[in-house]
């Protein structure tokens, strides 16, 4: 797996920010990849909003539910 | 009527479709119990008409959150082929048996690809840890080294010097760490020199007192060989004088 840079979308105006995700477009959601499912998780491991974490809709919802998955295996915690 | 029976037809049949399965096990299982038990559930899945496509053993890893008084878990992954029917069966399966913490299955696109992602970030910081102990030791062996070498006075004005440093340079807590080692070696070589000094001056002392003693005898003798002759001498009838 290459490393990709996720952005911190907050710098730019809300009509140039672009979803992580779209832009590299050979990621996916996946719940085993907990590498970049904690960068959408908050420091009370709750899931980000999509307004700081600039992630479009559709991938939004996928990331929710890679990391509700995740959590239910034991992969990442509930709470802190 | 022939157009509903043909939908019922049709529900009824199995659909073979791609399926992710994540298992957790319990941490007591020993690996020969890990390997038999992986052994019988396969067994259990081709007497099901499932088709293993993947199998993949994660080994232990540390859960996020206690599940079932664990703090540990073995992960296994399998991707299958299986029958939409058997599914609810399986599940059922899983969740009685008493050796399985957890399970996840999820349906799969067909052109899914397995894909391993490693966690790199919990193993880079230990290797640093380790690196700076290793540098320690050496400087402790260089130090022994020079003390070895240098008479004891030299040793005694490194102390004050690195007496001086510490509190003034903010230095962090290893480099603090290392220095106090340092002059805990140097007082410590010190001491043994000083001792070895002292008895050596102390074994001079003794070898000094001995050889007198040896001449007060010497001469004790001498003289008490001077009286019996004396005596001899005085004590003989034939004196020429």
């Amino acid at each position: 797996m290459a490393k990709y840079v996720f952005s911190t979308n907050q710098k730019h105006p809300l009509g140039k920010r672009r979803c992580a995700f779209c832009t590299n477009q050979t990621m996916e959601v996946d719940y085993k990849d907990v590498k970049t499912l904690k960068i959408f998780i908050n420091g009370f491991k709750k899931i980000k909003n999509r307004y700081y974490s600039g992630v479009c809709l559709q991938h939004q919802k996928k990331l929710a539910r890679g990391i509700k998955r995740a959590r239910h295996v034991g992969l990442l915690p509930f709470t802190n | 009527m022939a157009k509903k029976k043909e939908a019922e037809a049709r529900v009824v049949e199995a659909e073979n479709r791609m399926y992710e399965l994540m298992l957790v096990l319990k941490p007591d299982l020993l690996e020969s119990a890990v390997t038999k038990k992986l052994k019988d559930f396969t067994k259990f899945l081709k007497e099901n008409e499932c088709n293993v496509t993947m199998e993949d053993v994660w080994g232990k890893r540390t859960l996020a959150y206690r599940i079932k008084q664990f703090e540990e878990g073995i992960y296994v992954v399998y991707n299958i082929i299986a029958p939409t029917t058997f599914i609810s069966e399986l599940d059922n399966h899983l969740r009685i048996d008493n050796e399985v913490i957890r399970h996840l299955l999820i349906s799969i696109e067909n052109d899914y690809k397995y894909s391993k992602f490693d966690e790199e970030i919990e193993e880079a910081p230990k290797e640093e840890k380790k690196a700076p102990k290793k540098e320690i030791s050496k400087k402790e062996e260089s130090v022994k080294e020079v003390v070895k070498e240098e008479p004891v006075e030299e040793p005694i004005e490194k102390k004050e010097e690195s007496d001086v440093e510490i509190p003034l340079s903010g230095t962090s807590k290893e480099e603090v760490v290392e220095e106090k080692k340092e002059e805990k070696v140097v007082e410590e070589k010190a001491e043994e020199k000083e001792e070895k000094e002292e008895k050596v001056v102390e074994e001079k002392e003794k070898v000094k007192e001995e050889k007198i003693v040896e001449e007060k005898e010497k001469e004790e003798i001498d003289r008490s060989a001077l009286d019996s002759k004396l005596d001899d001498l005085l004590s003989g009838d034939d004196l020429n004088i």
